[in-house]
């Protein structure tokens, strides 16, 4: 392992480590997760198998996914394939998708008549804080794979190992900052969203479908700002 | 024009955006935030554009087995992220320090890259160095990577190394490397060698008239003064002919025989013409051939002239030289420069590599220059270097056997050349150089 690539996989390391744990305390923290172990109990006790108890579990098992996904972690870089590590992102975000559907205001379940499968149970900031982490974990691995591609190009074309990893390092960088930066300037409106909510309440609370006056040409809004400044790209590079 | 990761980047954002519009998730709507703040600063970092590049000189003049530095400096007005510069080393070029491409990451405007590396010349020749390439890459390739290439007009003009004579100062020691013998000239500046008496005539100074001969003649009728004509300061002249038959190939395409044949060519050439000799030089091919055929290439003479520009003329002509350049004989060359070489009674060095197939060749070459020059018993205005290839040839173990059992047959073949008279001198250039060869000939009194 070259020394110089030695920050930038420990940065990966972590991430991947706490996105982990964040993800399977989220699982384990959900209504969703409650349901289905009084169930299994349940069943379980049907048969007379005992089980220990569910306070229990939502320790250990937590610890114990994230003691796998470090061995899991140390195993790719000694076979020289850290770019596997983010796969594990893709099982972190269904892990943490039940607890973040709890927190909607529209819940789909009503159709079944089941509201109480997604209830929230901790604070919506922890929540977003934890799908922000595991997010950030995404895109910066997934960049730092992309400068770790082209540090390998660059020496397969003859550039010098140091060289080339020195411009991973501040290739990475790069990308480790600016998602850093786009997760805190989201967590900021995240935590501004209730004063803004309530301002926004007091003018609207009183129209009907207010919602839908505000929401639709957002998103649409939101839809033609993107295909414009795409669009403004491509012109800006022809 | 945007890569395939903002596409993927903008469906995430919009899948969490839109997810959360539908469920009234505030969550999922700033978690799609972080996606969209991220690609939108993204694209903002412009990659390094408006390169522009201070070449190396447009002319580097340097000799076989040197090396030289090329610098190419290029400057990055703005942007962020990565320049990579290669440049391909031109043929028979090999790398010695640095390296021909390299990357840089830019992170501040004008900022100067130096590529800069150090290559050696193994073979002689005028090459032109390719155009610097370069890619400039967006920091996190969300835009595809420029390419582009800078116009090179560097030529790179490799001149055979010649070898270093230096004046021998001892009294004692003699060369027995041949001189021309004699110049014959009508015109030039006269010497103190006195020649002989002739009759004055209009335009004579007073001074050169000999008194005591002309006072023994005043008893003659009609009789006219008698004036000291001395020898006129002329030069001598040398014929180089040099062999591109293939047989001299032999060898690597680098360190060959023909290689250290136009290195003994150069360095003879300069050693006569440093010593006021008029040098001639050309090119000619030892194999048996029956065609005829006239070359196009006037190039392969050059009729003997002294001095500097005859020696520029002679690197010139061995930068473009190769293997098989002409395909006259030694006869035709001869015929070709006989209206020079008539009444100079000049040295002839003729540098080949002997074999079986042009011995006979050579031989009736020699012949043919003998018929120009001064009748003599011996033929001591001829020198012939062989330029031995075997010891160069040498791969695995036997060979080196094999090379010096080739050698004492070429000893037997340059023996007959001796016999003749001529001044046979045999170059190994594995063993020795051509200096050393020379300095062999040199005696003590």
């Amino acid at each position: 392992m070259s020394q110089t690539q030695t920050p930038i996989r420990i940065y990966e390391a972590s991430i991947t480590i706490l996105g982990t744990y964040l993800a399977i305390s989220s699982l384990f923290n959900s209504s969703l997760y409650q349901i289905i172990s009084t169930a299994l109990v349940q069943i379980l006790r049907m048969f007379k198998i005992t089980t220990i108890s569910s306070q229990q579990i939502t320790t250990i098992i937590p610890l114990l996914v994230t003691l796998f996904v470090s061995l899991l972690i140390v195993y790719d870089y000694i076979m020289g394939q850290p770019e596997n590590i983010i796969n594990i992102y893709q099982l972190n975000l269904l892990l943490v998708t039940p607890e973040i559907l709890s927190y909607s205001r529209l819940d789909w379940l009503n159709l079944i008549q089941k509201p109480q499968i997604l209830d929230p149970v901790r604070s919506p900031l922890i929540v977003f804080i934890s799908g922000a982490i595991i997010l950030v974990g995404y895109l910066s691995l997934y960049f730092t794979s992309v400068s770790r591609r082209t540090s390998l190009e660059l020496i397969n074309r003859g550039i010098e190992e140091n060289r080339s990893n020195q411009i991973f390092i501040k290739q990475s960088t790069i990308a480790i900052a600016l998602t850093g930066a786009s997760a805190a300037v989201s967590i900021i409106v995240f935590v501004a969203l209730n004063p803004i909510n309530t301002l926004l309440q007091t003018i609207i609370g009183n129209l009907p479908y207010g919602y839908l006056a505000f929401g639709v040409p957002g998103v649409l809004l939101l839809l033609a700002t993107l295909w414009f400044y795409l669009r403004g790209q491509e012109k800006e590079e022809n | 024009m945007l890569t395939g990761d903002p596409l993927k980047l903008v469906i995430s954002a919009l899948g969490f955006i839109l997810t959360g519009m539908l469920t009234g998730n505030t969550i999922l709507l700033c978690l799609g935030l972080i996606s969209l703040l991220f690609i939108y600063a993204s694209l903002e970092i412009q990659p390094p554009t408006n390169l522009t590049h201070t070449p190396p000189p447009e002319s580097i003049v340097t000799y076989v087995d040197d090396e030289i530095e090329l610098t190419h400096q290029i400057t990055v007005q703005k942007g962020i992220g990565l320049v990579t510069l290669g440049q391909t080393i031109p043929p028979h070029f090999s790398l010695i320090e640095g390296n021909n491409i390299q990357a840089y990451w830019i992170q501040r405007p004008n900022q100067t890259l130096t590529l800069h590396y150090r290559i050696k010349c193994t073979r002689r020749g005028v090459y032109q160095l390719t155009n610097l390439h370069y890619e400039s890459r967006h920091p996190l390739q969300l835009r595809p990577t420029t390419q582009g290439t800078f116009t090179e007009k560097t030529e790179l003009i490799v001149k055979p190394r010649s070898l270093t004579a230096k004046r021998i100062r001892q009294q004692k020691i003699f060369t027995r490397i041949p001189m021309p013998e004699e110049s014959r000239v009508k015109l030039g500046v006269p010497t103190t060698n006195f020649k002989e008496l002739r009759e004055y005539t209009t335009g004579d100074p007073y001074k050169n008239i000999n008194w005591k001969a002309t006072a023994r003649k005043l008893m003659a009728p009609n009789s006219r003064p008698s004036v000291n004509e001395y020898e006129r300061e002329g030069r001598r002249v040398v014929f180089i002919f040099l062999d591109t038959n293939k047989t001299l190939g032999l060898g690597t395409s680098l360190k060959n025989s023909f290689e250290y044949a136009v290195q003994a060519t150069l360095g003879l050439s300069e050693f006569y013409l440093t010593r006021q000799c008029m040098v001639g030089l050309s090119l000619f091919n030892s194999k048996n051939q029956s065609s005829t055929r006239k070359t196009q290439k006037e190039q392969n003479y050059l009729f003997p002239e002294a001095g500097r520009i005859q020696q520029f003329k002679i690197h010139r002509l061995l930068l473009d030289t190769e293997l098989e350049s002409t395909t006259n004989s030694i006869i035709t060359a001869a015929n070709h420069m006989k209206g020079h070489i008539r009444g100079t009674n000049p040295l002839f060095i003729i540098i080949t590599r002997l074999n079986d197939e042009n011995q006979q060749n050579i031989i009736n070459g020699l012949m043919e220059l003998r018929k120009y020059s001064r009748k003599t018993q011996t033929m001591n205005n001829m020198m012939l270097i062989n330029v031995s290839g075997y010891n160069l040839s040498i791969k695995k173990r036997g060979d080196k056997t094999a090379a010096q059992i080739l050698q004492h047959y070429e000893n037997a073949q340059l023996k007959t050349l001796r016999r003749l008279g001529i001044t046979a001198i045999n170059w190994d250039p594995a063993e020795q150089t051509i200096t050393q060869v020379l300095l062999q000939q040199v005696r003590q009194r």
